[in-house]
């Protein structure tokens, strides 16, 4: 099995940055794999994820060349890549803004619905806003740059892409990226025992939504009429 | 149960502990103290834990009653404090007694000024943490605000003797990731010439007034921490500090050390910085 070239660097008294020198979606399996394995060793070590990256943070001052020592080996010892994070579908009530719709016209509206819909996602890392997820793997022909303008605000589930991902923003927030429809589930939620909604390594597929079943599925959720676990594939 | 009200509130007053560490995975700003070797002499001289909470404020003091019997201790910026009119020390344990008013001024060297208290104040933790952000908890305190603390009669100090922090100009860096992208004329320019507090700086970054030259591309989101100077495409230098994101894109050429971002908290506009590696 080939692996990537891994790129160690002290970051602080107590941490280690880890970097993917390599810009392929595996990579984020091989991640989660490495995290695993660094967390039955260090159990509580905490972890920054960042785009084919993470930085490894221990609550004391570290012996990094030791600790990379370490971090070396796991890497070897990782033996399968399998995903383990949580497949969801997830609802989206489309509703493309303008602005997309011009910078994508050479597909029609229906076009860049069913390109978006037929992905399968997986979250790089949540960053920007807690539970913001980064969602890699969007069509190339969808990639956009960012707004140059950003939008003042947005609202709440707000699904918009750009580069080469889609993401959520989980509450009412300025924007810079481009806007394709609306989730109704809450992206973070601190009342829960799992704050965010979405973790890296995560898979997710949407699936379009009329205005009506949006509004009603919101409904649901706040008096427990349906679970979060609902929307897991195999769940 | 004592109480604390705020009768006339300081710039940016918040409830601040050592930070929300654990929930970097879910995009969550560690936030806490900007000044953590201030806040934690405070909570040492009045023999708390290290992460008791205290009140943070920025430049400007206010007016504070207390309902109950405590023990404060005021350090951070340097201020005039005064108990119902007469001034007190900072970076002392002061007694107080029920009704008693605590009035700090303006900050005359410094920027943060920080309010501990016998046990810390009581505020409900989110997320392991009682630390403001927005979105996150509830508290940015304002005028009228009240803070519960347990009434306390009587303290007997252990007498360690605490050292104050001090105000260096030396910053002690890591290496950022991106360093060895920077070619040796900026390298140099970076490590070899001292850098200015612009007037822009809060709870999210300090950014600096001198320019470095930068040809470098930006990055793909990566980690970063409070304490990492970023590279803008304009050549302007930001350091983050406590609130700041969980990612950033710019390139991360140095890394403060933690004592160093304490210092760095407290440099004012127009105060002079250097970087030494580690």
């Amino acid at each position: 099995m080939g692996k990537s070239e891994v790129i160690f660097h002290n970051y602080n008294e107590n941490s280690v940055l880890v970097s993917w020198n390599e810009n392929t979606i595996d990579i984020i399996p091989q991640r989660s794999a490495f995290e695993m394995e660094v967390k039955k060793v260090f159990p509580d070590v905490i972890v920054n994820h960042g785009a084919y990256s993470i930085l490894l943070l221990w609550k004391k001052k570290i012996h990094h060349s030791n600790v990379i020592d370490q971090l070396k080996k796991f890497l070897i010892d990782i033996k399968t890549y399998e995903a383990n994070g949580i497949s969801w579908r997830l609802p989206i009530y489309y509703e493309l803004e303008n602005e997309l719709v011009d910078s994508l016209s050479e597909f029609s509206k229906e076009e860049i619905i069913s390109k978006h819909q037929e992905t399968i996602f997986i979250v790089d890392f949540i960053g920007f806003l807690p539970g913001f997820p980064y969602l890699k793997g969007l069509d190339s022909s969808l990639q956009l740059p960012r707004k140059s303008t950003p939008a003042l605000q947005v609202a709440a589930g707000t699904v918009a892409i750009s580069n080469e991902y889609c993401g959520i923003y989980p509450s009412q927030s300025p924007a810079g990226w481009h806007v394709l429809g609306n989730c109704p589930l809450p992206m973070f939620d601190i009342r829960s025992d799992q704050p965010s909604l979405l973790v890296a390594g995560d898979r997710v597929q949407f699936y379009a939504i009329s205005k009506e079943e949006h509004s009603s599925i919101t409904t649901l959720l706040k008096n427990g009429g349906i679970i979060l676990k609902s929307f897991h594939i195999d769940g | 149960m004592g109480n604390m009200t705020i009768i006339k509130s300081g710039f940016y007053c918040s409830i601040q502990d050592l930070g929300r560490i654990d929930y970097r995975h879910l995009g969550v700003p560690h936030s806490g103290v900007m000044d953590e070797v201030s806040a934690v002499y405070a909570n040492d001289c009045l023999e708390n834990e290290k992460s008791s909470a205290v009140i943070e404020i920025i430049a400007v003091g206010g007016t504070y009653i207390f309902s109950e019997p405590t023990f404060i201790c005021i350090t951070g910026a340097k201020t005039t404090v005064k108990l119902n009119s007469i001034a007190i020390e900072q970076y002392e344990s002061i007694k107080i007694q029920t009704g008693d008013q605590l009035e700090i001024g303006a900050a005359v060297d410094g920027n943060f000024i920080y309010i501990g208290i016998a046990g810390g104040f009581e505020v409900p933790e989110v997320l392991e943490s009682r630390s403001y952000f927005k979105g996150i908890t509830k508290q940015q305190l304002t005028k009228g605000d009240t803070i519960s603390y347990q009434s306390k009669k009587s303290f007997t100090k252990s007498g360690v003797k605490l050292s104050k922090p001090t105000g260096s100009s030396v910053l002690k860096c890591f290496t950022g990731p991106e360093f060895h992208l920077l070619n040796r004329a900026q390298q140099e320019q970076l490590l070899s010439s001292s850098f200015t507090i612009s007037k822009n700086w809060n709870r999210m970054a300090f950014q600096l007034n001198e320019k470095i030259d930068n040809l470098l591309l930006q990055l793909k989101s990566s980690p970063v921490l409070p304490g990492t100077v970023q590279l803008t495409p304009s050549g302007q230098l930001i350091i983050l500090m406590k609130d700041a994101q969980i990612t950033g894109g710019y390139p991360r050429i140095l890394q403060l050390d933690k004592a160093s971002i304490s210092i760095l908290s407290q440099k004012r506009k127009g105060t002079s910085i250097d970087f030494l590696i580690l």
